[in-house]
C-alpha cells in the first residue's frame, strides 16, 4: 500500500476527484480515505477548492431547463423538451409552452374568424333591412316629389293664369249646402282657358262628386267634372257663357246638370 | 454543513424540493463546466438536464462519506458530456467518410468563455491545466499533448496548480475569520 505522502505527490486525489482514477486504484484509495483522516481531510481540502473553483466560474443557464427538469420528473419520465436554438441569454421559454403559445395563437385566430364572421353575417342582415327600408323609403319620395311635381304644374298653371293679365277671377261662394264652401274660377276668354281652385269645397262621399256647368242661353253646358284630389283643376272653356254653376253629381259625372243640386254660380 | 447533510438525506429520499434546492446551489457551477466542455450553449442545456435527470434517478448511489455531493455532480456531468461529445463525433465520422479530428478549441463558431475567480489568478501553464482537465474533460495524457509538455511536466502543473488554488483559498478563509472574528 502507497503511503500517505507517495499518493498525495502522484496526484491520485486530482485524478480520484476528476473521475480518472483506474477502478482497482479507486478501490485502494477509497479505502486509505477511510483509515487515513489527515489523507481524507486533503482529499477534502481539494474538493473544496475545486468547488470553488466551479462556483467563481459558474454561469447560469436558462430558467426553462429547472422547469423541464421538474416536469420530467413529476411525469416520471426523461422526455425533453428543450428547443434546439435556445440562447444562452434568451428568455426561459420550454418546448410545451412554445407549443402552447401557438395552439394559443391559433385558437384566437380561429376565435377572431368566427367572431367576424358573426358580425359580418349580422351586418350583411342588417344592410339588407336597411335597404329594404331605404328602397320604401325612395318609392315614398318618389310618390312624393310626383305628387310635388303635379302640384308645381298646378301652382304653375294657376301663377301662369292668375299673372295674365286677360285672366278674370270669379268667386264662388257655397250656397245652403255647403254652407263654408268656396271655390275659385279663373276665366281668360283670349286663351279660351278655364281652371277652377277647388280646394275650399268640402269634401263629398266616393259616390258623389263636383260637376262645373256653364249657362249658355239657358243651357247647362258641361264643362267637366271638379277632380278634389287637385288642388286646381283644368276644365273646358265654354264660349258665351253667361254663368258658371256647380252641381253636385253622382261619381262619374252626369250628361245633364242635377239643377236641384247646385251648390253654387256666379254671373260672368 | 449541518443543514447540507439533511438537504442531501432528503434528496436522496426524493425530496423534489431538496432537488430543486440543489439544483439552485449548484446548476450554475455545473452549467460553467459544461458548456465549457462541449462549447454549445443549446447541446450544454441538454447535459444539464440530463446530469441532474441522472443525479435524481441515481441519488441513492450517492456515498457521503466518500466526497462532496458536487464532486459526485462533477463527475456525473463530465461523463453525460464527454459520451455526448463521443456521439457527436460518430456522427460526424458517419456523414464524413474522413476521418474526424476534434479540434476543440479552435473551432470558430464555438464559444470560450474565460475563467474567472482564483484560477484566472494563476500563472498560465498552471491555469491552462486545470483548464484542461477540469473544465475541458481531458485525462492527463491529452492534456499534457495538448500542453506540448511531457505527461511528467503535466502531472506537475496541475499538482502545482492544486496547492496555489489552496494557498489562495486558505489565505481568502484566514482573511474571512478574521473579519467575523473582528464583527464579534
Amino acid at each position: 500500500m502507497k503511503d500517505r505522502k507517495t499518493v498525495i505527490e502522484s496526484g491520485m486525489l486530482e485524478m480520484y476527484l476528476l473521475g480518472l482514477l483506474p477502478d482497482e486504484q479507486v478501490t485502494v484509495l477509497e479505502k486509505m480515505l477511510a483509515e487515513d483522516a489527515v489523507l481524507a481531510e486533503k482529499y477534502a481540502e481539494i474538493e473544496q477548492d475545486f468547488e470553488n473553483v466551479s462556483l467563481e466560474n459558474a454561469i447560469q443557464p436558462p430558467s426553462f431547463i429547472k422547469e423541464d427538469l421538474f416536469a420530467a420528473i413529476q411525469e416520471g419520465s426523461n422526455v425533453k423538451t428543450l428547443p434546439k436554438e435556445e440562447k444562452l441569454v434568451d428568455e426561459p421559454k420550454g418546448g410545451k409552452s412554445v407549443s402552447l403559445f401557438w395552439v394559443g395563437i391559433a385558437a384566437g385566430i380561429a376565435a377572431i374568424f368566427m367572431v367576424s364572421s358573426l358580425w359580418m353575417f349580422n351586418q350583411w342582415n342588417a344592410t339588407q333591412n336597411n335597404l329594404q327600408i331605404t328602397q320604401q323609403e325612395l318609392q315614398t319620395i318618389k310618390e312624393q316629389i310626383a305628387n310635388l311635381e303635379g302640384n308645381l304644374k298646378n301652382s304653375e298653371l294657376l301663377a301662369e293664369v292668375v299673372k295674365d293679365p286677360n285672366t278674370l277671377q270669379y268667386s264662388l261662394k257655397g250656397n245652403d249646402k255647403i254652407p263654408n264652401g268656396f271655390a275659385t274660377a279663373y276665366i281668360n276668354h283670349q286663351d279660351k282657358s278655364a281652371i277652377i281652385n277647388a280646394q275650399k269645397l268640402p269634401a263629398l262621399p266616393a259616390d258623389k262628386t263636383y260637376q262645373m256647368w256653364a249657362d249658355v242661353d239657358g243651357e247647362m253646358i258641361n264643362m267637366g267634372i271638379i277632380d278634389k284630389s287637385k288642388d286646381v283643376v283644368v276644365l273646358q272653356y265654354i264660349d258665351k257663357a253667361t254663368s258658371l254653376n256647380i252641381t253636385i253629381e253622382p261619381a262619374g259625372g252626369s250628361d245633364h246638370a242635377t239643377v236641384t243640386q247646385l251648390v253654387t254660380n256666379v254671373y260672368l | 454543513m449541518k443543514n447540507d447533510t439533511f438537504l442531501i438525506e432528503r434528496f436522496q429520499n426524493g425530496d423534489e424540493a431538496a432537488l430543486s434546492k440543489l439544483y439552485d446551489m449548484y446548476s450554475g457551477a455545473i452549467y460553467g463546466v459544461i458548456i465549457r466542455m462541449c462549447r454549445k450553449e443549446e447541446i450544454a442545456q441538454e447535459i444539464l438536464q440530463e446530469t441532474f435527470m441522472k443525479a435524481w434517478d441515481k441519488s441513492h448511489l450517492y456515498d457521503a462519506s466518500k466526497g462532496k455531493l458536487y464532486t459526485w455532480l462533477y463527475r456525473i456531468a463530465r461523463n453525460t458530456t464527454l459520451n455526448s461529445l463521443r456521439k457527436q463525433d460518430k456522427l460526424i465520422q458517419t456523414e464524413d467518410l474522413s476521418v474526424y479530428k476534434d479540434e476543440g478549441v479552435t473551432e470558430n463558431q464555438e464559444l470560450h468563455i474565460e475563467l474567472k475567480g482564483v484560477l484566472a489568478k494563476l500563472e498560465p501553464h498552471h491555469q491552462k491545466a486545470i483548464q484542461l482537465v477540469y473544465f475541458n474533460g481531458l485525462t492527463h495524457r491529452e492534456a499534457h499533448e495538448e500542453m506540448g509538455v511531457p505527461l511528467g511536466t503535466f502531472k506537475s502543473y496541475v499538482r502545482q496548480a492544486v496547492e496555489k488554488l489552496r494557498t489562495h483559498y486558505s489565505k481568502d478563509s484566514l482573511i474571512l475569520i478574521c473579519i467575523i472574528e473582528l464583527l464579534t
